[in-house]
């Protein structure tokens, strides 16, 4: 009688789980029974992947129909894993896994419903010859990805959580053969010391990884090119995958890692050469122009032709106030139309490009508010942002970009060479997770490929 | 001989065009100039040697660790005081010498306060940079500064204004007595590799010097000299050439670029040498400083965990160098200046005897 009476009522580590969840509509509690075998389920129907549920737990339960023979297939089941503590247990609970009891023993099972497994497009860096399919924003998929690219034993993947609110599973990965031990035991401490209260991405987590608190430059690169990644990979580097996110963070980095395109690997030796003195020459102009500009026109208009200087003073006839306030208006108006651009529907975007580009440079010039050859500069800066190949240096370089005129307009042309030494010195000065942001290194090919100090 | 000792003596030599030495040189046209700069070049190699061969023997060391290694406290703070003060004068007379030449060519109607504090911002920062990274932007400059270098000499050497007749004129005066300030002027030259007291203590593999890069730095010196002493001279003339200020800069003014967008190739030169004497200036100050800072850790301005002294060092550097830019004149830099190279052999003989302290120390 009492044994009976045991087995209808409720375990006792079930009754305290079922306490200490909220009463959500999607915390289920299902009892199995069959004769005389008996089983309880507690999961949460909203992460919980149903059907694995229904075919691997449920179903084989009224087909063995005994219940010592169910314990047993639960023990063997290869996603179970043992109890942990109460407060652990609740979470795992929110992760998508299922406590199973069966004959007096428990176990907890992953059934977790998977996030979005679909490829999407390449969207920030695209490529001509490259892989056309970037990550998805599912962990798992994301590593089988790594894993398709990389077929090496020594990969090593390392999994754990966050331990902030969103409890998100992120991966660590590395070839062990290669990687540098140094930055990985930094990667780990940083990780571990991580105090924030909400981390949703993978940009988010590179920016909290930093030491410093204000910071101009990332010292992490975020991609979603999964060939991206097995190139740093051979380069010895450590890839951190967050879930939910289709952005990989590369660690660490070097200066000359965001102006590599992977474009440059599928091209002939000329060809990438071409391209990648391209990229540099369209971070020069548009790190310099605007601000040689005013240096020009402000400060010293002696230094170029004669002839140049003469078409420049006569461009800009009737323009009011002094150069710098000129290129600031017209530099800011530019920046606000890439803002524009990147916020608005896909739909909209070319009319706001084309009001904005075309209607009001013109007006502007007409207007005698600005030169025609300022309008030129700032087409040509902006179309040189879009040359880098990373976005995050865009980014950047648009930041340098107004320090640099602001140095300019109080110096002149001795400010832009200080001001460029200024940066230069910033750069060389900043570490990524210990090792030198900006040296050149001449014993490897591409710096991308080595990151070992000398 | 690690890439970076080249750099530090390549810089150093550079940064030549940006001091008084081509003035000095040129003034002694007549007599014992070019007799002085060979005998400085002799002394310069030897000084190289020296100075190289006995930081190499102690790799991943710099002059502080070893003086307070191998000798006592009397030694070691006259001398570390001695060296930063030879160093923060090297560095100020190529500050000076930046803004005179900026505001006499680039920038004329500009306050001299304005052009000081322009270069003095990024020295203020540069100097306080850990010594890794200032050698990591020296060679990043220089490896810029490679086509800009190239270009220069092209040009120079291949104008039609380059008279060759004024040259040989110039080399008749070989045999004459050598000049003491030419001879101190031209080992200057050399002096880069001096700075490896302190740089030393990155270069922690051990190396070797070998013949050849002697020979490479002396020819590259040679190159140098020739370029400030003679090609001025070719450019305006054996006679009057004292009489200009800045003769070198003078000099590169004459030489056109026709279908460039800068017509005057001087700018794109002045470009170079600006960026050349930023460096310079970094790399001078930086040393006096570390030196500086090995002898003094105020305690009083310890805030927190952070101790305010380095800032304080840079920040009485910059001011010193501000106050002497305004109140020298033209004349009176080249006077002073003059005394400061003069001194060089003091100051040669200073760094060998603590060399031989130091070995004396390390062999007992």
């Amino acid at each position: 009688m009492t044994e009976k009476n045991n087995k209808q009522e409720m375990p006792i580590l079930m009754k305290t789980m079922i306490q200490a969840l909220p009463a959500s509509f999607d915390v289920l509690h299902v009892p199995l029974e069959l004769d005389d075998a008996q089983a309880h389920l507690l999961y949460m129907k909203t992460v919980v992947d149903g059907g694995v549920l229904q075919q691997t737990v449920i179903k084989p339960f009224f087909e063995i129909a005994d219940e010592h023979k169910f314990a047993a297939y639960m023990k063997g089941m290869p996603n179970r894993i043992d109890i942990p503590t109460t407060d652990e247990l609740l979470t795992l609970f929110t992760l998508g896994f299922v406590l199973v009891y069966a004959e007096n023993a428990y176990s907890l099972l992953e059934v977790r419903r998977l996030g979005n497994t679909e490829q999407g497009e390449t969207i920030a860096e695209t490529t001509i010859h490259g892989p056309q399919l970037a990550f998805s924003e599912d962990l798992e998929t994301n590593i089988s990805i790594v894993r398709q690219h990389y077929h090496q034993a020594s990969l090593y993947i390392e999994s754990q959580q966050l331990t902030d609110k969103s409890r998100t599973a992120i991966s660590l990965i590395y070839d062990e053969k290669l990687v540098n031990i140094d930055v990985l035991r930094r990667v780990k401490e940083r990780l571990n010391s991580l105090d924030s209260p909400l981390i949703q991405s993978s940009a988010e987590l590179a920016t909290r990884l930093t030491s410093r608190r204000f910071n101009l430059f990332p010292t992490s690169i975020i991609t979603e090119r999964p060939d991206r990644i097995a190139y740093n990979l051979t380069g010895g580097k450590i890839i951190l995958l967050v879930d939910n996110s289709p952005f990989a963070v590369v660690l660490p980095v070097v200066f000359f890692d965001f102006m590599v395109s992977m474009e440059e690997n599928y091209h002939t030796y000329f060809i990438s050469l071409y391209n990648t003195l391209l990229g540099w020459f369209g971070l020069l102009i548009c790190l310099t122009l605007p601000a040689l500009y005013v240096a020009v026109t402000a400060y010293s208009p002696e230094i170029l032709r004669t002839e140049l200087t003469l078409s420049i003073a006569g461009s800009r006839i009737g323009v009011p106030y002094p150069s710098f306030i000129e290129a600031v208006i017209m530099l800011i108006f530019v920046e606000l139309l890439t803002e524009a651009s990147v916020r608005l529907p896909r739909s909209i975007n070319a009319a706001a490009t084309t009001v904005g580009g075309l209607i009001l440079g013109t007006a502007a010039t007409e207007a005698a508010l600005a030169s025609n050859i300022l309008i030129m500069i700032i087409a040509i800066v902006a179309i040189s942002t879009f040359v880098i190949p990373m976005n995050e240096l865009g980014f950047v370089v648009r930041v340098c970009r107004l320090f640099l005129i602001i140095f300019t307009t109080l110096f002149g042309l001795i400010g832009l060479i200080s001001g460029l030494l200024l940066i230069i010195l910033h750069l060389t000065d900043l570490d990524s997770f210990g090792q030198p942001y900006l040296r050149i290194a001449w014993r490897s090919k591409r710096s991308e490929k080595k990151v070992s100090s000398e | 001989m690690s890439r970076f000792v080249y750099y530090l003596i390549l810089t150093n030599m550079l940064a030549i065009i940006m001091s008084p030495i081509p003035r000095l040189l040129l003034l002694r046209a007549g007599d014992g100039a070019l007799s002085g700069m060979i005998v400085g070049i002799i002394g310069g190699a030897l000084f190289t040697y020296v100075t190289v061969s006995f930081f190499l023997k102690y790799p991943g060391q710099d002059l502080i660790e070893l003086l307070t290694k191998y000798t006592s406290s009397w030694i070691q703070i006259p001398v570390t005081l001695y060296f930063a003060f030879m160093w923060f004068i090297a560095g100020t007379i190529t500050l000076i010498m930046t803004v005179f030449l900026l505001i006499t060519f680039l920038t004329p109607v500009m306050s001299i306060y304005i052009i000081s504090l322009s270069i003095l911002i990024t020295i203020f920062f540069g100097v306080l940079l850990k010594t890794k990274s200032i050698l990591f932007t020296l060679e990043i400059l220089c490896v810029l500064m490679i086509p800009v270098t190239v270009l220069m000499f092209f040009k120079m050497f291949t104008s039609h204004e380059l008279d060759f007749d004024q040259v040989r004129l110039a080399v008749m005066h070989i045999k004459s007595i050598p000049d003491f300030t030419a001879f101190n002027a031209s080992t200057f030259t050399f002096m880069g590799s001096a700075n490896l007291i302190i740089f030393n203590k990155y270069f922690k593999e051990k190396q070797n010097i070998s013949k050849w890069s002697i020979i490479c730095i002396t020819l590259a010196s040679i190159f140098m000299l020739i370029n400030s002493y003679l090609v001025p001279i070719g450019f305006t003339g054996f006679d009057e050439i004292d009489q200009l200020m800045f003769p070198w800069t003078s000099s590169a003014d004459s030489v056109r670029m026709k279908f460039g967008f800068i017509e005057r190739v001087v700018f794109i030169f002045m470009f170079l040498f600006v960026t050349i004497s930023f460096i310079s200036i970094i790399i001078h100050w930086h040393v006096a400083y570390k030196l500086l800072s090995s002898i003094f850790r105020l305690k009083s301005l310890q805030i927190k965990q952070q101790n305010f002294t380095p800032l304080l060092i840079s920040f009485i550097f910059c001011a010193v160098g501000l106050w002497l830019t305004v109140s020298f004149t033209q004349y009176q830099l080249y006077e002073y200046s003059k005394y400061y190279y003069n001194i060089l052999p003091i100051f040669a003989g200073v760094l060998f005897l603590t060399m031989l302290a130091i070995r004396k120390g390390a062999t007992s």
